[in-house]
């Protein structure tokens, strides 16, 4: 099909009804394995396409097919991936992933963190109040949502830039999408942890925050020890990331659920 | 930690928030459904979320009239299933089968903080 058909779709049988493409064209696209290209972005002919991809250059940038790649997964392999974030032991993430990360998860789970963080926060909020002095009333505090963005997306997306070139610097190899992958995963226990913390018992939430901090930083550590090959100058690399997601759990806890 | 005085609610920054949400999300959730090699056109699909907003339009103006927060909830959660099963079949059909989810949860979040911020605010 030419893109000059692409202005005269006939469209009258679709008065009233909400299809999402003509039915002959989804047909003929869902066989294809590179379809995502006919979504929404160029108009030109399909070969300009596949020679922006080859010339690497900055004109992909702005086209979503170039990034289609990063999002290549399938319902069951994110939650495969996902119920594996849960398990600390077994540094076996990267090779889980193969030759196939993805920043579908990165993106959706700190989301999910954020919202999480800024609601529970304020009810776990409110009802430790509603403790120690009867008389208090709902209040919803909106600069949770501010702090949480700020700091649920600035630490996920920063961090493991850092490690990046940290690495590079060093000699490694290593490869930022999977870093991005990986911690994006890790984030992943913080979420039903934020509904634990609920619990209006001050001893309780510590445990329970010490619990999850420490599984997601082991699972950060692991991994990231497998992937990198264990060598003495990289030790401190390895502490410095277990830390630094012990300090996200603290300030988790510290901020939204005082 | 914060402050004695930093418990604060300023309109403004509530209508910030509820802006940014719905617009940067409606967005998003298009290009999501792109990025996973779906088909959809991108400004039907915008037009379509937003209209399907309109039972959480229904629910906070009750909302508003109301003071009980179990009434809320429970008018929060007749409208939030009624917008998502209005969205529901666009959003599913523009996706592989395998990846129907995928492209249906961050639709789901986005009304569900909709609907969190309408009992929340009074």
């Amino acid at each position: 099909m030419d893109e000059s058909s692409y202005w005269n779709l006939p469209s009258s049988h679709l008065l009233g009804s909400v299809p999402a493409v003509v039915n002959e064209e989804s047909e003929a696209s869902y066989g294809r394995r590179g379809g995502g290209v006919r979504g929404y972005q160029t108009l030109g002919p399909p070969s300009e396409g596949f020679e922006q991809q080859s010339q690497n250059n900055w004109k992909g940038v702005f086209s979503i097919s170039s990034y289609t790649q990063y999002f290549d997964v399938d319902t069951d392999v994110v939650v495969n991936r996902l119920i594996s974030s849960f398990y600390p032991a077994g540094g076996d993430f990267f090779n889980k992933i193969g030759a196939n990360p993805d920043l579908y998860g990165l993106i959706w789970i700190t989301t999910t963190l954020v919202f999480m963080l800024a609601a529970f926060g304020n009810c776990a909020t409110y009802l430790i109040q509603k403790r120690t002095d009867r008389t208090t009333t709902w209040s919803f505090d909106v600069g949770y949502v501010n702090a949480a963005a700020c700091g649920i997306y600035g630490y996920s997306l920063v961090v493991p830039v850092a490690f990046y070139f940290l690495l590079r610097y060093l000699g490694s190899n290593a490869s930022l999408i999977r870093f991005w992958c990986m911690w994006g995963y890790s984030l992943s226990i913080f979420i039903p942890t934020a509904f634990l913390l609920l619990i209006p018992v001050e001893i309780l939430r510590w445990i329970i925050i010490l619990v999850a901090g420490t599984a997601s930083s082991c699972f950060v550590t692991l991994n990231l020890t497998s992937y990198i090959g264990g060598s003495n100058d990289l030790r401190m690399m390895m502490i410095a990331a277990f830390l630094l997601q012990m300090a996200l759990a603290i300030f988790i806890k510290v901020w939204f659920f005082p | 930690m914060h402050d004695g005085a930093a418990l604060h609610f300023e309109e403004s920054e509530v209508f910030a928030v509820a802006f940014a949400l719905l617009a940067a999300g409606a967005v998003i959730l298009t290009l999501n459904v792109l990025l996973l090699g779906g088909h959809i056109i991108f400004f039907q699909s915008l037009s379509l979320l937003g209209y399907c907003l309109f039972p959480l339009d229904v629910g906070a103006l009750i909302c508003m009239m109301e003071n009980n927060v179990i009434l809320k909830m429970i008018v929060v959660c007749v409208t939030l299933a009624w917008s998502s099963w209005a969205a529901y079949p666009f959003m599913s059909s523009a996706v592989n089968l395998s990846r129907k989810a995928l492209a249906l949860y961050p639709v789901f979040l986005m009304y569900v903080s909709v609907g969190f911020l309408t009992i929340a605010i009074d």
